[in-house]
């Protein structure tokens, strides 16, 4: 509902103007001139027959004189339609300014140019210099997936706030426009001064995903509440985009001379076919592999590389898009991946028996490293078989995962070594035997807070009727693999014997990787720690089913042994915005830790020692690339490595209309603009309304042309 | 110089410089005129003027059997022999006296440039020995003047135009039926009016100056203003013969008022065509003596 009122009411007065006019008529009919005229009857005769109609011209003419000169005053007074929800801003009222840029990724879309974030920090610069005046004040917020304030409490000093926006620097964070109203909502402001919020920003639809409507508009009410909200949207048409996904190994455990499979899917979010679009890998800094992808429009395609790791360390590299388009952040997708020269791996088996069809340990070394495999392959497990009914003579952590098979009891010392050597980072495979006693398990591993679920009641069935694995139930990623049938077939692997398994309940650690044809868990997964414990619900044996016959037996051993080894630092390969953490033996306690992030700067991190080693953390990874950590000095130093990607979501470019905020936005008052129009304009028109002057003045200039030309028609004139 | 011009040239109205320029020209009846002594117009009595009077120098327009070829055949010039048939002019100056004649927008009113006028013809047909009257109109004929053609008249005439009463009301039409009346024998009739009245019955107060084989000349004296109405403020208009006061706004009324005034003047000219009788238009604003001048060739040619 809109109003009218004056930004020079003053000038109103001016409408008495409009009797001037009347006021001529009135004095020129008192000084009126007598003229003696001869041809008296001519005039008399044309007097008569014109009368009315002379009335009626001299009434128009006149009504359109008052009415220019009315008009007239009306533009001098400045008319002003505004919005009657909106209280008009008295002309002295001083304002808080908080300017929300958005330096999240997708603003780095360039086109004409200049990137959607220049546009935003001009129109922020306009703010600034030609809407805030002295006696302002202004706040300044980037808006990301993580807002942080340039200028959080309110700055009287706006040439120090324009200096503080030229600081603004574009991230590699995706967007939460939620999460930064929220943020804006908290800043302080100063009592008497009118709160205003410029959101500029390429309204990018992804942005607002955060929260359901209802529980957006609480958020953006909050934000309003205080003050007028304006969204200035820097997006212009349609903007395409190629981008790259994370690149994902295909296999934990990557080990020297074994070839890797790499691959990272490439996005196109255009509406044309990109065929032959050339995609590059790169190692350590140099090129190693390039591939040709073909991708269908608005869809995507892998580009697959196989790469062998020649040596064993931290490694780092790049996937990297042969074409560049508006925004080039997400053409290159990082990696980071730690090589090992082996899996070091216990298997304990405290009753070993001469028959291998009875032995819980035979086929379990037997598929860990199997004869006749290549040299490469052989050397990447190394299993150690330990008899011993006990591991105190046992050093765990030259291990990297330890398998127990058959064994009926854990000494609390042994439990107590073990629980160590999880929570440090290492994995524990815990096989009940064919013959074994739950009860005493749980209480020795359970006890020691090792075992994701409780061993429950035995089953033995005849391998007809045993329960087999059901691939369709994998969901866990270290048995990915097993998720089909076509490559190799688990289900068909019976349990003659097996437990009931009862997962830790309420435990978001405790996962059930796949289960048996009969509902029941067969494999399922927990964190200790740093550390992964999976518990199986039969033997790995021959005496418990017919799993060791399988073509599935080794590689489904092979992946459980790679899935435990992968120590606490696996989470290698982040979105950014994510923390960043390593751990290490506590043997570096006290050690320098120094991480250089993707622009070469390197900071220390603080580190945390604990029972479960010594933790060095990172808040946040702002920017994509790869970080480096340094552990310690010289050649015993640890390494590790990390790769921060950037947000799928933040590469989809589409933005929202007017429309489209202002419903994604709920039913909150606000005002949109353009960055390309003038800010003090759409400032002014938000507090004072729209200025109409315009409109009174092209009406007095028709109706003056039309005075002109009646009053010429009637013989007034020339 | 002559008697008639010496005192005309006495008088204010009948300037020596106007009486100049109209010097070289005559005034000439067209129709027959009924005259007493021998002159330059036809008389309708053959042999009342037989007897040879003078040789005169020939001019165009002249009859060429009235050429005396004996005194051609000795002197090698053209005379005319004045004896036998033409006769002398009884002219009549019909001038308007009425209010309306006062009206001035420049330098002379009306009457003052038809007093002019009627002094200067006066001289004219003194000069050609013809005889001039004068007749001052008003509603009625307030004075008349019989023709005469001696010193001493043209003095009266003179004295009579110098000063003219004007009366507040007209009624040209019935002044000409009167003045008609009066005037039975043939002769020069030259009205001096404004013509502000009722157009139909000016034509038949004209018809009947023709009825009674009268040649008659009507100037038509007119300001100016009365012909454009070039006001552009709002005026009060006081009519002139006491028709009251109008005030109006002269921008709405031009376009009609000119309308009028053309359709009166139409009727006016057309009127005069259909009777054989000269119409001229004589604005105040014009030089008198070149319009004089102008028409006075003008009719010479034609007559």
């Amino acid at each position: 509902m809109n109003g009218l009122s004056f930004a020079n009411p003053a000038f109103l007065g001016a409408l008495a103007l409009g009797a001037l006019p009347i006021l001529i008529h009135l004095v020129r009919k008192r000084r009126i001139r007598v003229v003696p005229w001869a041809a008296y009857e001519f005039l008399l005769r044309s007097r008569k027959r014109n009368r009315k109609r002379i009335r009626l011209e001299q009434l128009l003419l006149l009504a359109l004189r008052i009415l220019i000169l009315c008009l007239m005053a009306l533009a001098f007074a400045r008319p002003l339609i505004r919005n009657l929800n909106s209280p008009m801003m008295p002309r002295d009222a001083r304002v808080h300014a908080i300017i929300v840029l958005d330096n999240s990724m997708s603003m780095g879309s360039r086109r004409q140019g200049a990137s959607d974030f220049d546009r935003a920090r001009k129109s922020a610069e306009a703010i600034l210099g030609r809407v805030l005046r002295q006696g302002d004040a202004a706040s300044i917020v980037l808006a990301s997936a993580r807002p942080t304030a340039l200028l959080r409490d309110p700055c009287f000093d706006l040439q120090m706030a324009r200096q503080r926006l030229g600081t603004a620097r574009l991230s590699d964070l995706g967007t939460d426009f939620a999460a930064t109203a929220d943020f804006c909502a908290s800043l302080p402001s100063r009592e008497g001064l009118r709160l205003e919020t410029y959101w500029i920003t390429d309204s990018q639809q992804s942005g607002f995903a955060g929260l359901p409507p209802e529980r957006a508009e609480r958020v953006w009410r909050r934000l309003t509440d205080r003050g007028p909200l304006f969204w200035v949207s820097t997006a212009a048409g349609e903007r395409e985009n190629l981008s790259l996904d994370a690149p994902r190994f295909s296999r934990e455990m990557v080990t020297p001379g074994s070839p890797v499979g790499i691959e990272a899917l490439v996005r196109n979010r255009t509406w044309q076919a990109r065929n032959g679009l050339s995609v590059a890998l790169r190692i350590d800094g140099k090129p190693v592999a390039s591939t040709l992808v073909d991708v269908p429009a608005q869809g995507s395609a892998p580009a697959r590389f196989v790469f062998p790791f020649d040596r064993s360390g931290v490694h780092t590299g790049s996937v990297e898009l042969g074409e560049y388009d508006g925004l080039e952040r997400d053409n290159r997708a990082w990696l980071a991946v730690r090589v090992r020269d082996a899996l070091r791996v216990l298997v304990v088996n405290p009753t070993p028996s001469s028959d291998p069809a009875r032995d819980e340990a035979f086929y379990l070394l037997t598929a860990l490293a199997p004869a006749g495999a290549s040299e490469g392959a052989r050397a990447a497990v190394q299993p150690t078989l330990h008899t011993g009914a006990t591991l105190a003579d046992r050093d765990l952590r030259t291990f990297d995962a330890v398998a127990l098979t058959g064994v009926q009891s854990v000494a609390p010392a042994d439990a107590s070594a073990l629980r160590d050597f999880v929570r440090n980072g290492g994995g524990l495979l815990v096989v009940p035997g064919a013959t074994g006693d739950a009860a005493r398990l749980n209480a020795g591993l359970g006890g020691a807070g090792l075992l994701p679920a409780t061993f429950g009641r035995r089953h033995a069935a005849a391998l007809d009727d045993a329960p087999a694995m059901n691939p369709a139930s994998v969901t866990h990623p270290a048995l990915r693999a097993f998720r089909g049938t076509d490559e190799v077939d688990l289900g068909s692997a019976r349990y003659t014997v097996s437990y009931d398994l009862t997962p830790r309940p309420n435990d978001p650690d405790v996962t059930v990787a796949c289960r048996l044809t009969d509902g029941r868990a067969a494999v399922v997964e927990g964190r200790v720690g740093q550390g992964k414990v999976i518990q199986m619900a039969g033997p790995l044996s021959a005496a418990g089913g017919n799993l060791p016959y399988k073509p599935a037996y080794v590689p489904f051993v092979h992946q459980l042994a790679a899935y435990l080894a992968a120590d606490a630092s696996a989470q290698r390969i982040v979105q950014v915005g994510k923390p960043l953490a390593a751990r290490f033996d506590v043997s570096r306690a006290g050690a320098r830790a120094l991480l250089t992030d993707p622009t070469g700067v390197a900071k220390d991190l603080p580190t945390t020692t604990g029972a479960d080693g010594v933790l060095f953390s990172y808040p946040a990874a702002e920017r994509a690339g790869t970080y480096k950590l340094k552990v310690g000095a010289g050649p015993s130093a640890g390494a590790e490595a990390f790769a921060a990607n950037t947000v799928l979501s933040e590469s989809d470019l589409r933005s929202l209309n007017r429309s489209g905020v202002q419903s994604a936005l709920g039913a909150v008052p606000l005002r949109f603009a353009s960055a390309d129009d003038d800010m003090p304009t759409v400032a002014r028109t938000a507090r004072r309304g729209v200025e109409a002057w315009r409109v009174p003045v092209l009406l007095a200039l028709f109706l003056l042309f039309l005075e002109a030309l009646l009053a010429r028609r009637f013989g007034r004139r020339g | 110089m002559s008697a008639e011009q010496g005192v005309a040239a006495s008088s204010r109205l009948a300037t020596p410089e106007l009486l100049a320029r109209i010097a070289g020209l005559e005034l000439r009846a067209r129709a027959v005129v009924e005259g007493v002594i021998s002159g330059m117009h036809r008389s309708p009595h053959r042999g009342y003027s037989v007897e040879f009077a003078q040789h005169r120098d020939y001019t165009p327009g002249d009859e060429i059997r009235h050429i005396d070829w004996r005194v051609y055949g000795r002197s090698d010039r053209y005379y005319v022999k004045q004896f036998e048939e033409e006769t002398n002019l009884r002219a009549y100056l019909a001038l308007d006296a009425s209010n309306s004649m006062r009206y001035r927008s420049g330098a002379m009113s009306k009457l003052e440039y038809a007093s002019t006028i009627a002094a200067a013809l006066a001289g004219l047909l003194m000069r050609q020995r013809d005889s001039v009257g004068l007749a001052l109109c008003t509603d009625s004929v307030a004075s008349f003047l019989p023709p005469s053609a001696t010193a001493p008249h043209m003095r009266e005439i003179l004295r009579r135009l110098e000063q003219v009463e004007t009366a507040p009301r007209t009624d040209t039409g019935k002044t000409f039926h009167d003045l008609a009346e009066r005037i039975r024998r043939r002769g020069l009739v030259i009205i001096l009016s404004d013509l502000l009245d009722d157009a139909e019955a000016i034509v038949r107060g004209l018809q009947h100056f023709r009825h009674n084989k009268h040649d008659v000349i009507v100037f038509h004296i007119i300001d100016r203003y009365e012909l454009t109405f070039p006001f552009r403020e709002t005026v009060v208009f006081e009519g002139m013969e006491e028709e009251g006061m109008l005030p109006a706004d002269p921008n709405g009324l031009r376009t009609d008022y000119l309308k009028l005034m053309e359709e009166h003047i139409t009727a006016l000219r057309r009127g005069c065509r259909e009777m054989a009788i000269d119409y001229v238009q004589m604005p105040t604003d014009a030089p008198l003596d070149a319009a004089l001048a102008h028409y006075l060739a003008d009719r010479s040619r034609t007559a």
